[in-house]
């Protein structure tokens, strides 16, 4: 693969990770283990400048890691996590390739919420519990403003265009 | 292609990191309860000798019946020598050196405590009678320790270490938690004796539940949470509440609290005093927590009626 | 920026923001009575749950590892009725109706506990 585009994606991952890890310090407003994404600011940018594969596994990559290096590995907030990362990835790439209906921020939006939803059903089969939807509708404008949030930063580094700058002058 | 190669170095990493769990857990039904191990370090082989610790300490506290090592049982069925093994021989001395120290621990209200125990199943006091039998045979009863382990119980009161007994096996585990260079664990022996070290958070504290009233926590790491009280025990006749715990001058299962909780160093001294603090007064309480360096805190009817001055009660 | 995608932005971002604070209104005023729900263990294996409210009356009986415990609800309180267990702590316990110290009966691994959504990590 093109160095360049390595030595991008290798910043652009620990970037993910470090905003990832800044974010684990922030305690959970009910559910255990519940987080905000902020990380999504650099999954979202990789899906509209890089590519679906390159996010894929920047997105992956963060999740690990941090588990890692939080010591939560394997436990019920590293499931909730990869199960949030995955389904807002999902979505995200949806909405950003192919049903091209929203700009950036509402992508982003809808991405947010898929994370904590996912987030949810993981903790409801963990502990069991039904009870926990009941923290859905506090959660879900907590993520509708991360959302928006992560939106503006994101638009505003696609912007600047220097992702694509970075390709025309390497070519990748 | 090399995009592929990358996420294969994906999978190397879970390898890597496995053996850090987040947390191993067991439960042991002994001492007539459930034991809830957690450790959040360590691995399956430490839960098993945990497990085996209060199995042991289970068989030789047992006070209803034989078991295949001596125990008190044994000792208060024999009226010759008994040998019994060093963790019980040196239990047993360190209970009857507390009873000097503690005003309203002690060990030999076994058969007193039955009395009680039978009489309020079918919701009745204990006559006046009875209650006096079992002090007379109390204070002419005593335990010779002898060399090479033997022990003799002289007259007719019977040994219980049931106060104790969940104590000591905490301290053992402690030592053995030390000895592997652990932190970070959570020892419940049904919820009356509580070890706990570090909790896997930023700043370690556990926050234990105060369950007699509502929101109410308390923040604790690295100390023994002993706790008494007359809520699953204890029997309401004519509006007043009797439990198992019986004072030993008197002979009432009247106690002043609903529940005592004590904060120490030490399982077996925190569960002795958490019993004692059932029977004491205000005064009484505020003096032990000096000489012997331990925290309470005192409920009656859902309030605190007392609590040290440097425990802080926090509220959801 | 396109304008017809900000339109459809500023819709999503309302019906979503318009529905979470509709659901949270009805979630925060329709929550009179507590759903507790009692989970019945044995040997730590979930054998039973029982909803406080709807089995109300009720009589269970759940096989422990010794013999058997009969389980009653009554006033959303649950209590062991019987139990042939030596000590008989279980049944002394009588009813409770609050999260925290679960009941227990040694003799048979069992164990109930009132579900709860406690913060603390346990209860004395």
């Amino acid at each position: 693969m093109n160095t360049h585009k390595l030595v991008l994606i290798g910043v652009l991952s620990a970037s993910a990770i470090v905003i990832a890890i800044l974010e684990s310090f922030i305690p959970s407003i009910g559910i255990p283990g519940i987080k905000l994404g902020l990380a999504n600011i650099v999954i979202l940018l990789t899906i509209y400048e890089l590519g679906v594969m390159e996010a894929a596994f920047i997105n992956i990559l963060r999740v690990l890691i941090v588990a890692v290096v939080r010591g939560t590995l394997l436990s019920m907030g590293f499931f909730m996590s990869l199960t949030g990362a995955f389904l807002s990835f999902a979505i995200m790439v949806l909405f950003a390739l192919t049903i091209k209906k929203f700009s950036v921020i509402g992508v982003s939006v809808i991405g947010a919420i898929f994370h904590v939803v996912g987030q949810i059903i993981v903790a409801m089969i963990y502990l069991d519990s039904a009870y926990i939807l009941f923290y859905l509708p506090i959660i879900a404008l907590s993520a509708i403003i991360t959302g928006i949030l992560v939106g503006i930063v994101t638009q505003a580094i696609i912007r600047t265009g220097v992702i694509k700058k970075q390709r025309e002058k390497y070519n990748f | 292609m090399k995009l592929k190669s990358l996420l294969s170095t994906l999978l190397i990493i879970p390898l890597i990191s496995c053996s850090q769990a987040s947390s191993l857990e067991s439960k042991v039904f002994c001492f007539d309860t459930a034991i809830d191990i957690r450790l959040f370090e360590g691995e399956k082989q430490n839960l098993n000798d945990i497990e085996n610790i209060f199995s042991y300490y289970d068989k030789i506290s047992d006070n209803y019946k034989q078991r295949d090592v001596n125990n008190v049982y044994l000792v208060n069925n024999t009226n010759d020598d008994v040998l019994v093994d060093e963790t019980l021989y040196s239990m047993l001395q360190k209970s009857f050196a507390l009873k000097e120290e503690i005003r309203y621990f002690n060990p030999l209200c076994g058969s007193l405590a039955k009395k009680w125990k039978e009489s309020l199943k079918s919701s009745q006091i204990l006559d006046e009678a009875t209650i006096q039998s079992e002090l007379s045979k109390l204070n002419n009863s005593s335990v010779l320790f002898k060399d090479n382990n033997l022990i003799q119980r002289l007259g007719g009161a019977e040994i219980d270490l049931g106060a104790v007994a969940k104590g000591f096996a905490l301290d053992e585990v402690k030592k053995y938690l030390v000895s592997k260079s652990f932190s970070k664990y959570l020892i419940n022996s049904g919820y009356s004796s509580i070890l706990l070290g570090q909790k896997q958070s930023d700043d370690g504290l556990f926050s234990v539940g105060l369950s007699d009233i509502d929101n109410a926590y308390l923040k604790l790491s690295n100390c023994f949470v002993s706790t008494s009280g007359v809520s699953t025990q204890g029997v309401k006749i004519d509006d007043q509440i009797y439990s198992h715990i019986v004072n030993p001058y008197t002979g009432s299962a009247i106690n002043n609290y609903d529940t005592v909780i004590v904060i120490s160093s030490s399982g077996y001294l925190g569960d002795a005093i958490s019993t004692s603090f059932m029977l004491s007064s205000i005064d009484e309480i505020k003096q032990v927590e000096q000489t012997q360096n331990v925290k309470a805190i005192a409920i009656k009817d859902k309030n605190i009626v007392y609590k040290n001055e440097s425990l802080e009660v926090y509220y959801h | 920026m396109d304008k017809k995608k900000l339109t459809n932005d500023i819709i999503l971002i309302g019906s979503l923001l318009v529905l979470a604070i509709v659901s949270l209104v009805i979630i925060l005023t329709t929550r009179n009575k507590s759903n507790l729900i009692a989970t019945v263990r044995v040997q730590n294996q979930i054998v039973l749950k029982i909803d406080l409210n709807k089995d109300e009356g009720k009589d269970f009986v759940v096989d422990g590892i010794n013999g058997q415990v009969r389980i009653h609800v009554k006033d959303g309180a649950i209590a062991v009725t019987e139990s042939n267990c030596p000590h008989q702590d279980c049944v002394r316990t009588g009813y409770v109706n609050q999260t925290g110290k679960p009941i227990i009966c040694a003799y048979n691994g069992v164990s109930i506990t009132i579900e709860g959504n406690s913060s603390n990590d346990i209860e004395v």
